[in-house]
């Protein structure tokens, strides 16, 4: 368990040097937000990959597929068709009207002081929800992988993680994604030759010894989400919720124009089908090699079976090379999780220190030295939040928070977006009716489902987008029409539309 | 009400548009673009003519990835039965169906880049060279 640490320490020690770098780069307000919106296609295809493949995704997806077949398989695909809706919907719009966050560009479109305090209640809830359970992840995870202990594990992640984003901003969290990215593809690389070595370039048989050791059954859907509406609610939730995930909308502005914002997600959509297809071949060989019993023997959520699977293909256990690989997939693991609460501290930041200080209480009268100031404080504000947020999470059910997330970015914040970027007639009202609805609809069903209430639950979904979405929408538009008409709303749209479409005129 | 100022660094406000000047601009640029010979589609570059383009190509694509894979999420909870039917070996109809959806995605995204690259930015171009555009006097 030490080489994990030698190489997690590595892989730290390169990351710090990478934020000393990058601190000295980061003087304004839109080096620290946007690194001067200066990346390349690539770069922000790589760092969009290391901000949306969190720990869930690179252990997570493998360890489902190895314990429940398909329904792992449907877990590693959402994620890269959500990438569609960012890609047709928002992405470009997203680069031509904004300038840091999700609040820019609701208080762009509707200039009220109430919309943008909406925005920011989406982001904060949305950013917290997913930041929250992540530092327990990384909590568990790195005792798991390391031995350290759970305290000591999430204070380390969170100190890390507040140094990268208040000393170096968005070009020390960029790169820390991009490395995060590069060793994470490289090792679902290296596994994924080492098993087609081992099977002779015949994927087939991956199936076919799967089948013959755990029965069909195994390679059907069902067998983790029971209830057939929870395969659709999860479906819809990912699908829509990356595009309202804030700390992946801010990753639009680190780019000069729309035209870099498309192929950054052509970028990022390439990289992670390899990466999320071969997830669940790791699954399954990891079923097939491993085995069930000694990954559920390891951790019974099933997150060991990729660290499992590179020892056995290194050697086995107690193998020189095997420990190595194993070592080596770990240390990735945890910089992955150390790049996603980067970006998510980043984005928090963005949306305390720029849309509720400088914008809302200080109506945009902030000199620009103070702004980065107050910026980099509240990044370490966030920072000692989150630890104490994971330490007290241990031991608490935090399922729930994941779920709620993404389904809360799905059903409040893709709504408004969506609306606010498209929709001549929709108003603040609108955007209070849409947070509002989305954000109490979410956050009820997923209270009174069965991940918080078990066998008493009185809703029946884990996942309760199918319903929360809709009413999100449905909120969004009945307050927008019992507003009334607005003519000043809906002139100032022309304009705003022709930003959303064209760019011109922004920044 | 109060009016939140997000454009307080180095933005240029937004003022809205009057229909005389997008009248005159896009009666313009019909004859710029009849004396250029361009196709019928892309004669009068308005806002509302990039809007409806837009529609008209992305909806499609919006409809086949989103039935795609709801539709898939769909059949993995009410057709288990047909999820098991076999393709080839061990590999049934839902493992391939699957592979299948992360073909359509990126067949999906390289249609967009061709559509917006090849039809949408020659509009745009169009668009911010008119009056409207960056650099001009507003």
């Amino acid at each position: 368990m030490n080489i994990t640490l030698g190489i997690f320490a590595f892989i730290l020690s390169i990351t710090l040097g990478i934020t000393y770098w990058a601190a000295r780069r980061t003087r304004t307000t839109s080096e620290f937000y946007a690194a001067d919106s200066g990346l390349t296609a690539a770069q922000n295809g790589l760092a969009l990959a290391g901000d949306w493949c969190s720990a869930a995704a690179f252990l997570g997806f493998s360890g489902l597929t190895a314990l429940y077949g398909m329904d792992g398989a449907f877990y590693a695909l959402g994620p890269l068709v959500a990438f569609c809706t960012v890609l047709l919907l928002i992405a470009e719009p997203l680069r031509n009207t904004g300038k840091y966050t999700l609040g820019d560009v609701i208080g762009h479109r509707m200039q009220t002081r109430t919309a943008l305090l909406a925005a920011i209640c989406g982001t904060i809830v949305v950013n917290f929800a997913y930041l929250m359970p992540q530092m327990a992840g990384a909590g568990v995870l790195v005792k798991l992988l390391t031995g350290v202990s759970y305290q000591s594990a999430v204070i380390l992640i969170g100190v890390a993680m507040t140094v990268y984003v208040a000393f170096g901003g968005m070009l020390a969290t960029t790169w820390v994604q991009i490395v995060k990215a590069v060793l994470m593809l490289a090792a679902g690389a290296v596994i994924l030759l080492m098993i087609f070595a081992l099977i002779r370039f015949d994927p087939l048989t991956l199936f076919q010894q799967a089948e013959t050791r755990y029965g069909a059954q195994f390679l059907l859907p069902g067998n983790y989400l029971k209830n057939p509406f929870d395969q659709i609610s999860l479906g819809l939730g990912y699908v829509f919720g990356l595009a309202g995930l804030p700390h992946v909308m801010t990753r639009f502005y680190t780019v000069p124009d729309a035209k870099t914002a498309r192929r950054s997600v052509v970028w990022v959509m390439f990289l992670v089908s390899f990466f999320f297809a071969g997830t669940t071949l790791f699954g399954l060989a990891a079923a097939d090699f491993v085995g069930q019993d000694a990954i559920k023997a390891a951790d019974s959520g099933g997150n060991l079976a990729l660290p499992l699977l590179a020892r056995y293909l290194g050697g086995g256990a107690g193998t020189w090379s095997g420990e190595v690989m194993l070592g080596f997939v770990s240390a990735v693991a945890v910089a992955t999780i150390l790049a996603v609460v980067s970006g998510l501290t980043l984005s928090t930041s963005g949306a305390i220190a720029h849309d509720f200080y400088v914008n809302w209480i200080k109506d945009g009268h902030v000199e620009e030295r103070r702004q980065v100031w107050v910026a980099r404080v509240s990044a370490a504000i966030v920072g000692v939040l989150a630890i104490a947020l994971g330490i007290f999470a241990q031991g608490v059910n935090v399922a729930v928070l994941v779920i709620l997330a993404i389904c809360v970015a799905a059903s409040a914040n893709f709504p408004v977006l969506v609306l606010s970027l498209f929709w001549r007639r929709f108003n603040t009202a609108g955007v209070v009716g849409g947070i509002g609805v989305g954000l109490a609809s979410s956050v009820m069903l997923a209270l009174l489902g069965p991940v918080v209430r078990g066998a008493d639950a009185v809703w029946p979904l884990v996942n309760p987008t199918i319903v929360s979405m809709p009413l999100g929408f449905l909120g969004a538009v009945l307050g927008t029409l019992l507003a009334g008409q607005d003519a000043d709303n809906e002139s100032r749209f022309d304009a705003f539309s022709h930003r959303v479409h064209t760019g011109a005129a922004a920044e | 009400m109060m009016v939140a100022k997000i454009d307080s660094q180095n933005r240029v406000p937004i003022e809205p548009m009057t229909d005389g000047n997008a009248m005159a601009s896009s009666a313009a640029n019909v004859e710029a673009a009849e004396r250029a010979g361009l196709p019928a589609m892309s004669r009068a570059p308005s806002i509302a003519a990039l809007i409806e383009t837009k529609i008209r190509l992305f909806t499609p694509m919006i409809v086949i990835y989103v039935a795609g894979y709801i539709g898939l999420t769909a059949l993995a909870a009410f057709a288990k039965g047909f999820m098991a039917l076999k393709v080839i070996g061990a590999l049934n109809v839902g493992f391939f169906l699957i592979a299948c959806n992360y073909v359509l995605s990126l067949i999906i995204a390289l249609a967009y880049v061709r559509v917006a690259n090849g039809i949408l930015d020659p509009m745009v171009r169009r668009l911010v060279s008119t009056p409207f555009g960056k650099g001009a006097p507003r």
